[in-house]
């Protein structure tokens, strides 16, 4: 990717934004409202992602069936058109050590945020499909949950926002694209609302140690921007329901 | 992990509350790093690392083969980690795909392998035909916890620690010099990551975590197992001794405060200086043991 | 040959056995709880898994495995524990033998170190099983317990196990030969194998005694 500069000399990146510029951020809410009982469309630049939200239902298994709280389970679908070039593996992506790692970290994020007391002995499944994807992918996914959880009314703490950052050599971009995560280090983040709590934090590769605190500052920042831009997409969907409602 | 081994809620609420009362089970502060203890075996590259009671066995081999077709000038290197029964009742065997095991082995995998600790660009032999395959086998023998910290330690003083054998290369020829021959050589490590697992446990309720200031929570180093079946969050840094941060997995977990996290970090990187220096003193005091050895045999020989 | 018995934790029994080149972990859970595939009504289930030092399992560690279940199964006394499970995992840490070429000195120590295990787990036998290692050379002396140069060197490599019952070796529960031998090498070699045997026994009861004192 040499014919391409990061980040330019005038402080501009490869698709023209500034370093503390989140992509565009477009959500649908309730998109599948006759297949599942909350479920999200979220375009975060380039990454396209449904998600599915089932339950609290009857678990299928016995071994789902938890007394004291609800089971979460979460599937990661990446289709295998999801990038430029199609995916050339056969067989199931699901099996695939990078899925099953992001779907734990999934499922480990958002037990500790949804309020899964209060659903002893059922399950919930979220479902996520990956249509197209363009970097920063797990942050996308955390949105993509919020949003969908709070469409089935699931009882929750806060919002978890996810963003990644990365480090170019000595500039921290925000909410990287595809292109910028394969030339550089970055930083994934799950924050918990306004707060400075990081539920989920992941580096993949060298950051010097000194920046780190850096990137992490800009990173919560940015995640309390995408926090916002949710909190407006589900306040003007409420509203639309509300007016939808009254007038029947 | 340890899906099938709970422990009881007596022993439970007893371990919780002497946390809360800054006691540790075993004595050790919460800061504290277990002991390292590093052992040789009689082959280059054997080694079995004890930290505390948690036992892991590394064993590296070589051999050559024919690079991927799209990386001609790299050689291949490869981390299994398996967990059988051995390690305590809550591993199967075979069964690979459990949460815990997916996640040791993707941290161990971004800590060494994808670090570029091993200079892989110097097994190439001859580019797109032939190169050295190393392969480190990690096999855990006992649980008492912290396997990634204790895993990745031995893989890191096998790798150093392991000599492959000397080759000459004449166009596509190439002749394997045995080992009692030529004096095998060292595999090219570029850094030496180190693993430090921090705990987190909310001894206030989920509420207070996620909306109270006080960030109460406990961090604990190197947690023992049952200091690990307990936990609510996890946060394992890599670090080398330049100060770079290798990698860093929080996967969920019990919310924790930005700065408790750096705090984290910041204490990762003494305990893994200390921990680098230990490793390389024991490969370089056992190197020289075996070379001590060849050097009496040499000296007979040449009388 | 020297063991160390209850070497790992979190295992109901274990044994560190170290001969001069080979080394071996063996671990034996049990008597548990099996998945519902595994149960047997009358009997103990046995699953047993052989780990190779370097890489991993391939049909060679299957073959070793096969044999050291044939072995087991024949002493276990199976029948004092029905619809339960027994988990043996064997782990080569050193194999201190050409593993392209030989298999008998991993068999051996696997064996022997799996007795150690299930006696250290209090898993009920009706018998003790040792295995040693003899390798005929071209000249016709037999050794026990040869070195790598000595199995390279050899004509024939032989694998022996026997039933120790009262302190002496009774019968062969198991014999792996490989290589060009007659008759009457098979003869020397077992009686080689028995002189090697007994004093096996008398380093495991040994081993055995010391830390059932400690106890």
């Amino acid at each position: 990717m040499s014919q391409f500069e990061v980040y330019s000399p005038e402080g501009l990146r490869m698709d023209g934004r500034r370093w503390n510029e989140l992509r565009r951020f477009e959500t649908s809410i309730n998109t599948h409202s006759h297949a599942a009982d909350g479920s999200s469309y979220l375009e975060q630049g380039n990454n396209k992602i449904i998600t599915l939200v089932k339950g609290p239902t009857e678990p299928a298994l016995r071994s789902q069936l938890d007394q004291t709280k609800a089971t979460l389970s979460i599937s990661v679908n990446v289709t295998k058109f999801s990038k430029f070039e199609r995916s050339k593996s056969t067989g199931n992506t699901k099996n695939e050590r990078r899925i099953l790692e992001m779907q734990t970290a999934l499922v480990r994020t958002f037990e500790k945020n949804l309020m899964l007391n209060l659903y002893p002995r059922t399950i919930i499944d979220i479902e996520i499909h990956v249509l197209q994807q363009d970097g920063g992918i797990l942050g996308s996914l955390i949105n993509g949950i919020t949003l969908a959880c709070i469409d089935a009314g699931i009882a929750m703490y806060d919002y978890i926002s996810g963003v990644s950052i990365g480090l170019y050599d000595t500039t921290p971009l925000l909410d990287v694209n595809s292109l910028e995560e394969a030339a550089m280090s970055c930083v994934t983040l799950g924050v918990v609302g306004k707060s400075e709590k990081l539920s989920l934090l992941q580096v993949e590769d060298k950051i010097p140690l000194d920046r780190l605190e850096n990137v992490l500052a800009i990173g919560i920042a940015g995640a309390h921007r995408i926090r916002d831009l949710m909190d407006t997409a589900l306040r003007a969907h409420a509203e639309k329901r509300v007016l939808n409602a009254s007038k029947r | 992990m340890a899906k099938d081994i709970e422990v009881s809620t007596a022993e439970s609420q007893f371990i919780l509350e002497a946390l809360k009362q800054n006691y540790r089970l075993d004595g050790r502060s919460f800061e504290q790093f277990r002991d390292v203890k590093i052992t040789f075996g009689e082959e280059l590259g054997d080694v079995l690392v004890e930290l505390g009671r948690t036992k892991v066995h590394c064993k590296i081999s070589s051999s050559i083969t024919e690079p991927y077709e799209d990386r001609p000038f790299e050689g291949l290197f490869f981390i299994s980690t398996e967990s059988t029964p051995m390690a305590g009742p809550q591993f199967e065997s075979g069964n690979n795909t459990g949460e815990d095991e997916v996640l040791i082995s993707r941290i161990i995998e971004k800590a060494v392998r994808r670090s570029g600790a091993l200079d892989i660009e110097g097994l190439c032999i001859v580019a797109g035909s032939k190169c050295w395959a190393v392969r480190a086998s990690v096999h855990f023998l006992d649980c008492d916890g912290g396997f990634v910290d204790a895993s990745c330690i031995a893989v890191m003083t096998a790798l150093l620690h392991y000599r492959k054998p000397d080759i000459t290369v004449h166009g596509e020829k190439i002749i394997v010099h045995p080992v009692d021959e030529r004096e095998p050589v060292a595999l090219g490590i570029l850094h030496i990551p180190v693993c430090v697992t921090s705990s987190f446990f909310n001894p206030v309720d989920a509420e207070q975590n996620i909306k109270g200031e006080e960030n109460s929570e406990i961090v604990l180093v190197d947690a023992t197992l049952k200091e690990e079946l307990l936990r609510e969050g996890v946060l394992t840094v890599t670090l080398n001794k330049n100060r770079e941060v290798v990698q860093v997995s929080k996967a969920g977990g019990l919310p924790m405060d930005a700065m408790t996290l750096m705090e984290c970090c910041h204490r990762a990187y003494d305990i893994t200086e200390r921990i680098t220096d230990q490793i390389l003193a024991a490969v370089k005091e056992d190197i020289a043991k075996r070379d001590k050895y060849s050097a009496i045999l040499s000296s007979e020989n040449a009388r | 040959m020297n063991a160390e018995i209850s070497y790992l934790d979190n295992v109901d029994g274990s044994c560190l056995y170290n001969t001069p080149h080979t080394r071996v972990v063996a671990s034996a859970t049990g008597p548990v709880e099996p998945k519902a595939r595994q149960e047997l009504p009358t009997q103990l289930a046995l699953e047993l898994s052989v780990r190779p030092a370097a890489g991993v399992a391939t049909t060679r560690e299957v073959r070793i495995q096969d044999s050291v279940r044939a072995v087991i199964t024949s002493i276990l006394a199976a029948y004092k524990y029905p619809r339960q499970l027994c988990q043996l995992t064997l782990q080569v840490l050193q194999a201190g033998e050409s593993e392209e070429l030989f298999h008998c000195l991993e068999l051996a120590a696997c064996v022997n170190s799996a007795v150690f295990a299930l006696v250290d787990a209090g898993v009920a036998l009706t018998a003790l099983a040792l295995a040693t290692t003899v390798a005929l050379a071209h000249d016709g002396t037999a050794t026990a317990e040869p070195s790598r140069q000595q199995l390279m060197d050899a004509r024939s490599v032989h694998t022996v196990v026997f039933r120790i019952v009262d302190g002496k070796p009774e019968d062969i529960l198991s014999m792996d030969s490989h290589g060009d031998f007659s008759e009457a090498d098979i003869l020397k070699v077992l009686d080689v194998a028995e002189t090697s045997a007994k004093q096996l026994n008398a380093q495991f009861r040994e081993t055995v005694l010391a830390r059932v004192n400690i106890v």
